[in-house]
Formats: C-alpha cells, structure tokens, sequence
C-alpha cells in the first residue's frame, strides 16, 4: 500500500480532484487546510518581505489531501491529478508524493 | 553561509551618529563608498529606502538589516555599522536599533539573498552574537566574535 499526499495549490480544484479520486475508485482520502513556508515568510515574517517574489505562485492557504491506496492504483490516480491539474511544474500548481506505507489497518474496501 | 567570510574591518564602521533612517543610512552608504567599498551610492541608498518602506527590517535585539538586490554586483557584500546611541528604525512603532547591517546581493542571485537573511535572523535568536559584538573591544574583534557564534550554528 502507498501513502498517496496531494498538495493542492489550487484549492477551487479540491471537488474535482475528489471527483477524480472517485473515478479510479479511491473513496476515501483525508483533507487538512495547510499553508505553505512561502505564505508565513512573506506576509508574517517582514525581514522576508522584500523577497516576496521568491515565493511567487505562494497561495494564501493550499489543502494536503492524504489518501492510502493500493499499489496498483497509484499510477491511475498520479494520471488524472495530472489531468485535473495540469502541469504541476508550473509554481502555484501543487505537489504530489508517496510514500510506501509498511502497515495499514481500518481501510474501507475500494469501489470495484 | 557564515558573514564572516564576508566581514573584514575595513567594512565596520563604528561611531554612527543617529538621526533619521534616511540620515543614518546615507551616512553609511557614503562612508562605505569613500572607502570604494560601494560604487553606486545613490542606487544603493534608494532601493535600501524602497526596502524599509515595504516594512523595517529591523530585528529583535537593537539590529536592523537594510538591505537590497542591485544590478551588475559581482559578489554578495555585507558592512555593518555601528551607531553611537540607539535610533528608532520602526516605521509604525519604535524598533529601536544600535547595529546595522547592510547587506546587498545581486539581482540575477536572489537565492542567497534569502539564505544570507535567513542565516542572520537565526543567528540573532539563537545565539548571543549582539551581546557579543557589544563586549568587542576592537573591529578585529568583532569579526572574530562573530565567527566563534556562528560555529556554534553552523
């Protein structure tokens, strides 16, 4: 099993990743409100304020969205984030990651 | 990132006298550049006083780090000036300030502007570097003072 993290930049695409998830079957995932370093250093921290852009494409808040998935479905679901999303090298788009998880226990059974 | 590579006694300059931020700053930037420390005094001074009205970028503990991106800088450059008394370098409240060091990078290398600012603020907060500076007896001194704190963090 994988631990499947979403950073989602563009937080007005959360129903459509969701949607996505949906699609190849994921039916569960956890949503946490999260803001990224670039966000606290350049509006709360104003010895960084002058380096603003640096951080360009810094949302005010993203959302991390965690999702445990088979091994199998990790490549189904990386694809249509991509689709959801677009290009993620693009600043201000997102991140995604996994990570091998070694124990799972209390996971719904997937869509078929 | 240690300031020291790039502190030597010809960039201290002790015995500021206070005024307004502008006063002080110009001060400074002159000094440094009869010294032919800095080249372009004037473009220095206006994006610095661009800098400081976004927000002071005075820090805890009487230092304040004006500081800018210029054009054309071949190498990042830091002096620091020490104030005979402490001046206001607030804009909204009082921030008072007895050290300050100027730092200046290159435009095209922002990066290690953040670094350099980043590894400052840290020194600052974790280290007693100001207190340091204070008990100095020469400039030499200083440089060494500085360079024995920022080994404890580096």
């Amino acid at each position: 099993m994988k631990l499947l993290v979403l950073i989602l930049n563009q937080v007005e695409k959360l129903e459509e990743v969701l949607e996505g998830f949906l699609e190849v079957g994921i039916t569960g995932a956890t949503i946490i409100d999260s803001v990224g370093m670039g966000q606290i250093l350049s509006q709360e921290v104003p010895i960084f304020a002058g380096l603003r852009f640096m951080f360009a494409g810094a949302e005010p808040h993203n959302k991390t969205i965690f999702s445990v998935v088979r091994e199998e479905k990790e490549s189904e679901a990386v694809d249509i984030l991509k689709k959801i999303l677009g290009d993620l090298q693009k600043p201000g788009t997102g991140i995604i990651f996994s990570i091998p998880l070694d124990l799972v226990e209390g996971l719904k059974p997937e869509i078929k | 990132m240690k300031i020291c590579r790039f502190l030597n006694e010809d960039r201290i300059i002790p015995g500021l006298d206070p005024g307004t931020k502008e006063e002080v700053l110009r001060k400074f930037i002159m000094i440094l550049n009869k010294r032919k420390l800095i080249h372009n005094p004037e473009e220095v001074l206006t994006k610095i006083l661009d800098r400081e009205h976004l927000g002071s970028t005075a820090l805890n503990q009487e230092i304040a780090v004006p500081h800018a991106l210029i054009s054309n800088l071949e190498n990042t450059f830091i002096a620091m000036g020490i104030l005979k008394e402490k001046m206001n370098f607030g804009i909204d409240k009082e921030k008072p300030v007895s050290i300050l060091i100027l730092l200046l990078g290159n435009k095209d290398n922002p990066g290690q502007q953040l670094k350099i600012l980043a590894h400052i603020c840290r020194l600052i907060k974790e280290t007693e570097v100001v207190s340091k500076i204070k008990q100095a007896e020469n400039l030499d001194d200083i440089c060494r003072r500085i360079e024995e704190e920022e080994s404890k963090i580096i």
